[in-house]
């Protein structure tokens, strides 16, 4: 277990280093530039000092080798939109932010989606089948950018419980984690719901029901193991997307989140911020991914062998 | 667990909710405190005042730093700021700025004839690659000092004659100087601030950094988390510290017009950037006085690319022109917030108000004239396809406007947005038939729409090029009197209402929502407001 | 434990596919859902003759007019334009013109009439389209009066409903909702199947062969989800020429990802399955195990993955639409008047209303649909 472990996290190398390779060539190829504005600069000679403050007077070649020496070093460069400030240190103030919406989000669409999801399918085609699994479909039909509005407009502004915008205090957090949780809780109950029935007609559980072990057991025991393995592959670039920040949440509640950053940039052709957020985002996703292998493998033992 | 314990614990967590409410609020019944809380639309790129090119970096910038002179709170009339007064030569060409004894930086430094001389020569060294040195091209030998023809900087006209006095050489007479003096390229910057960290021509500079800002203006910056909320504090060493009212000012980098509107309803700013336009009605019915809208120095208008077929024929443009109905665009879209443009200079710029015959709704004219083009009817008339970037309010305007060219000329146009760096492209590259463009005056005075149009005019993108409009524009920059200049200005417009390369559809305003505690918030055509007026008291 | 029932499934294919086809037909949720969709897509595709309005004619002065299903709705409207053009207006939506004494009473008529309005005057052309002729708002309705005049505030007799309410250009939403179809429908079901072929091949593949196969496509998935979305769809815009193809590819491009991490998880644990190493045992071709035995085993998580993935690809392409990929205005989406309707859900509810219902009935009718499949599909279910 430890040497795969060991093993993934060494391939994350080139991995990175291809995310950054094709973000790098990407943003080039795309049109317009960090310093195209309505009113563009008229006088070549500042437009070249300004290309050449940033290296970007240089041959593609030579900017790309100056890229990937900075980012070994660890540095992603200055940022081209927020003068004066560098990447790393805009990640750094970002990211916990989203971080911690992303867990209490996360929390929330773990406890909603997968007690609706095994009850739904503990009792099917019961009222407790239909009525969470219909919540779940409206869950996905409303999407954020409606669910926030709503909130905000009835807890913020009819019921005054909550601040309309803002991340400051603790009861910042709750609106944002019910809108973002509550869209992947409405996933996270269908594929549980899934895969716990594909998983409880199989034989082996009828097989332990056969035998006459107790039924808290069999789900627990059997059942969870393979039923969860849907939601665990759904969760893992799930959990990264959600600790990497939403735009659209962090945008309707006025989060300065990490996710914000990733969409804005690309909007400014900051080209150092965008490939800064794509690598950060790029390793969660390969955190998560190991991670939930391992679960897979924790939850099958059978895959041990291999 | 019955239902009836559910109910209960979710009233209790309300209670408990609801009984700890927000501590945010700025509107709180009696003794108000003096922070103001702003609506600032984006996150500013940067607040080196010759860096950065923005309106939401003017807003925090204007409470940094202080220029040679400041704003009539009223009217935007120059007064006395860092410099107490001033003479100017009889010719017009020499200005000479007395700067006041108590002028201190935020650091305790005086502020000197020096910084200013030192602060111009940063704003136009050539390798700094400032955007709006060209604000500083008014000056003798500025322009050539900028582009690095001219070494020797005391051949600019910049001099310092002693501690506090400094003398401007101009290259012509130039009646918007003063007014020109209030843009941020104008503006002092402490140079030795600046050099220790990063380097005079570094545009990544960190000395605008809370913490590292040196300023001259009635507030200090305090706290600036990106995306979330930049702070200023009144500052203890302004010299006119005693007219400041306001403890801090708090801008917030609210881009999103839904998000901004929730949080001014529910108190958490004061004064917003803008207002969502399907929420003016609800405004004007139920809360009228927290509605503002102000006059604006803007245009907005289509370019035509007049270097392709047909629009290289002005019966086209023109009957393209006449079959817009400016009126029920201004009333249906805008909810008659903004004013019908038929023309490009907005009315009352710098004392300047197009005269000329004004564009009218003529659909039969316009039926006319695109048969006379040889398409009667529309037909036989190409798909030509309408630019514009990414926004539900362009895109809004562009399908009314497809229609009513639809209707009343019988031609089929498309529609083509394309997201904002994509858009500035093409259209700067003339890669387009129609491309929906704004413009928004630096500086109250004609000019500021009037020489985009010249042959060679860095924002023209239209291909209009025209020898007599060259030379009516060039003649107004070198006129005796401003009588004669305002002459060619309205020539040098009505040629261009001749020839169309632009179809003018409403001139801006600004429009936003202020809470009544609000006071000495005036409506100024450059929507400046000068902070250190403004004060906040209960609500008559 | 033993692997007959598998191996049953194996044997006999065609027997599988129409057992499942009957058990399908008898489940009727499922059949109410395909029903739906059919009725959905049919609706949407005759849109051109059904629909009551074209979906791009605007009638400004009627901009944002909640729902009305009875005729001759009155709408009050004043503006400047001259009798002759508001008459022309007017006709050209079926409607009459009318004049009204004073602003005031237009501004009280916006909506509907009520006592105070009784004994009021004013300016209609009839529905024939002759007149103006004079009329007198009475509690029985409108009695005409004698002869014109000329006044500055004119008044729309509306003679043709919007069931569903107007959007803010006063085109109707009824309309547009069906043509939305069109691209809604059309992209959740392009999308959806690349985005699902791809998946599940990927994923069975890789999850079958395991080991360094397995590995090197996972990674492969690793790159492609951290690559900046919005860059590439900019990207696109870019590069090709703007058409609804370029936005199935954009959207089939990303939606696979999750999918095929789904069925590779599911596949791996399959493999270790006896009835699988029986088949390989056996010596039966690889395709024919991932074919036959692997990928039937995952398609619960499959079907249910794929309902979910067709409103989320109906939403994306409004996103994308914004950027300029995809449905360009005046036609518009599902998603696209979701998108709209949300900036105005307090003032015009009803826009966001009825988009959102008709997503929503879809994806219920999926996955009705979607549920009844999975069951006819399963061969131990059946055995209950």
């Amino acid at each position: 277990m430890w040497k795969l472990i060991a093993f993934r996290l060494l391939k994350a190398i080139p991995v990175l280093l291809i995310v950054a390779t094709l973000t790098f060539f990407m943003l080039r190829l795309t049109k317009g530039g960090p310093f195209d504005q309505e009113k563009p600069i008229q006088d070549e000679a500042i437009r070249k000092q300004l290309l050449a403050h940033y290296g970007m007077d240089k041959p593609l070649s030579s900017q790309y080798l100056d890229f990937i020496k900075n980012l070994v070093q660890g540095d992603l460069g200055p940022s081209f939109k927020h003068q004066g400030r560098q990447v790393n240190e805009v990640i750094a103030e970002a990211f916990p932010r989203s971080a911690e919406l992303g867990l209490w989000s996360l929390a929330v669409a773990m406890a909603l989606g997968l007690a609706a999801g095994l009850i739904a399918s503990l009792k099917k085609n019961s009222f407790l089948d239909y009525c969470p699994m219909a919540l779940a479909m409206i869950g996905i039909c409303v999407p954020t950018f409606v669910m926030g509005p709503l909130l905000i407009l009835s807890f913020s502004l009819e019921l005054e419980w909550f601040n309309a915008s803002g991340w400051n205090s603790l009861k910042d957090r709750i609106l944002p984690a019910l809108t973002l949780g509550g869209a992947y809780a409405a996933y996270i109950a269908r594929l549980t719901r899934g895969g716990m029935l594909e998983v409880l007609s199989q034989d082996y559980i009828r097989t332990a029901h056969a035998k006459g072990a107790s039924p808290a057991r069999v789900i627990l025991h059997h059942g969870l193991r393979g039923g969860l393995l849907p939601v665990v592959a759904f969760l893992g670039p799930a959990a990264a997307g959600l600790l990497a920040g939403s735009f659209v949440v962090e945008t309707i509640f006025q989060i300065p989140g990490l996710g914000r950053h990733f969409v804005e940039a690309a909007f400014n052709r900051d080209y150092t911020m965008v490939t800064g957020t794509v690598l950060f985002f790029a390793t969660l996703i390969i955190l998560f991914n190991l991670i939930v292998d391992v679960v897979q493998i924790w939850l099958n033992p059978r895959l041990r062998s291999t | 667990m019955s239902f009836r314990t559910v109910f209960q614990s979710v009233v209790l967590l309300g209670l408990l909710l609801g009984c700890s409410k927000s501590t945010e609020k700025p509107n709180q019944s009696g003794s108000i405190p003096q922070i103001l809380h702003l609506g600032n639309g984006a996150e500013p790129m940067g607040l080196d005042p010759q860096i950065v090119t923005g309106v939401p970096e003017h807003h925090i910038i204007s409470a940094l730093i202080e220029g040679l002179v400041t704003e009539n709170k009223k009217n935007l009339n120059p007064e006395p700021g860092t410099a107490e007064r001033w003479e100017t030569s009889e010719d017009g060409l020499v200005w000479k700025f007395h700067l006041r004894e108590d002028a201190k930086w935020s650091n305790g430094d005086p502020v000197t004839a020096t910084d200013f001389v030192q602060s111009y020569q940063r704003m136009l060294t050539p390798s700094l690659g400032s955007q709006y040195a060209y604000m500083l091209h008014v000056v003798k030998n500025a322009e050539a000092y900028n582009s690095g023809k001219l070494k020797d900087f005391s051949q600019v006209g910049f001099k310092a004659i002693n501690h506090k006095q400094l003398n401007i050489t101009l290259k012509a007479p130039t009646p918007y100087f003063l007014s020109l003096l209030n843009h941020y390229s104008w503006f002092p910057v402490h140079i030795p601030s600046i050099k220790k960290h990063g380097g005079i021509d570094k545009p990544d500079n960190r000395w605008t950094l809370p913490g590292n800002f040196v300023g001259n203006g009635p507030f200090i910056l305090d706290k600036w988390e990106i995306n979330k909320v930049i702070v200023v504090k009144k500052s203890p060493t302004y010299w006119d510290r005693k007219t400041v009212k306001l403890e801090e000012i708090h801008f917030h980098p609210i881009s999103d017009v839904e998000v901004e509107e929730r949080a001014f309803r529910s108190g958490q700013i004061h004064v917003s950037n803008t207002i969502p336009l399907n929420k003016i009605e609800v405004y004007r019915k139920k809360d009228a006085e927290k509605l503002r809208i102000d006059t604006y120095l803007g245009t907005y208008f289509y370019r035509l690319n007049t270097k392709r077929k047909p629009l290289d024929d002005k019966r086209v443009r023109m009957a393209l022109a006449l079959a817009v109905d400016r009126e029920s665009i201004v009333r249906n879209i805008h909810y008659r917030t903004v004013k019908e443009a038929g023309n490009i200079t907005p009315p009352g710029t710098g004392g300047y108000t197009y005269q000329g015959l004004p564009l009218k709704y003529d659909p039969d004219k316009a039926r006319q004239l695109l048969s006379e083009a040889g398409f009667p009817g529309g037909q036989g008339f190409p798909k030509l396809s309408v630019l514009y970037n990414s926004s539900e309010q362009h895109r809004r305007m562009a399908e009314v406007i497809q229609q009513m060219w639809k209707k009343n000329l019988g031609i089929e146009i498309e529609l083509a947005n394309e997201e904002w760096k994509v858009y500035l492209k093409t259209s700067q590259e003339m890669d387009y038939d129609i491309s929906r463009a704004g413009w928004i005056g630096d500086y109250p005075d004609a000019n500021t729409f009037l020489d985009m149009w010249l042959t060679d005019g860095g924002n023209n993108y239209t291909g209009f090029s025209s020898v007599e409009y060259d030379k009516l524009i060039s003649d107004a920059a070198n006129a005796p009197s401003v009588e004669a200049r305002l002459t060619l200005f309205q020539k040098a417009e009505e040629l261009l209402m001749n020839e169309m390369p632009i179809l003018p559809i409403y001139f801006y305003t600004a429009r936003y929502l202020i809470d009544p505690q609000v006071r000495e918030w005036h409506p100024t055509i450059l929507n400046h407001h000068p902070y250190k007026h403004v004060y906040l008291a209960p609500a008559k | 434990m033993n692997d007959l029932p598998s191996q049953g499934r194996a044997e006999s294919t065609s027997s599988l596919w129409r057992d499942a086809w009957i058990r399908l037909r008898r489940n009727r949720l499922a059949v109410f859902g395909a029903c739906i969709l059919v009725l959905m897509g049919g609706l949407s595709i005759i849109a051109p003759w059904i629909a009551p309005y074209g979906y791009e004619t605007q009638n400004l002065e009627l901009k944002a007019v909640p729902p009305q299903l009875s005729w001759n709705t009155m709408q009050a409207v004043y503006g400047r334009c001259t009798l002759e053009q508001a008459r022309t207006n007017a006709e050209q939506l079926g409607g009459a013109l009318g004049k009204i004494k004073n602003t005031q009473v237009a501004a009280k008529l916006h909506g509907t009439i009520d006592e105070r309005d009784y004994g009021e005057t004013m300016w209609v052309s009839d529905w024939q389209g002759a007149g103006p002729k004079r009329i007198e708002i009475s509690p029985d309705g409108f009695t005409p009066l004698d002869d014109a005049g000329d006044e500055a505030t004119f008044l729309y007799l509306h003679s043709r409903a919007h069931w569903l309410g107007t959007d803010e250009l006063g085109r109707d939403l009824f309309t547009r909702l069906l043509y939305g179809g069109r691209v809604s429908l059309m992209v959740g079901l392009c999308a959806t199947s690349v985005s699902l072929t791809i998946g599940v091949l990927f994923g069975a593949v890789a999850g079958y062969f395991g080991g360094r196969t397995d590995d090197l496509m996972m990674r492969f998935v690793d790159v492609l989800y951290a690559l900046p979305f919005t860059i590439f769809v900019i990207l696109l815009t870019v590069i090709f020429e703007r058409n609804i193809w370029n936005l199935f590819l954009a959207i089939g491009a990303v939606e696979w990802l999750t999918m095929s991490r789904i069925v590779r998880g599911q596949v791996l644990s399959l493999r270790q399955q006896e009835f699988i190493e029986a088949a390989i045992a056996l010596g039966l071709p690889r395709w024919r195990i991932i074919w036959r035995h692997i990928i039937p085993n995952c398609l619960g998580p499959v079907i249910v993955y794929t309902t979910l993935t067709i409103p989320v690809v109906m939403l994306l392409e409004a996103f994308l639409s914004f950027l300029g990929l995809g449905v360009q205005p005046p036609m518009s989406s599902w998603g696209l008047l979701i998108r709209d309707g949300s900036k105005v859900l307090e003032e015009f509810p009803w826009l966001m209303i009825f988009p959102g219902s008709v997503l929503a009935v879809t994806l219920f009718s999926l996955n009705f649909l979607g549920d009844g499949l999975r069951d006819a599909l399963d061969v131990r279910i059946s055995k209950d």
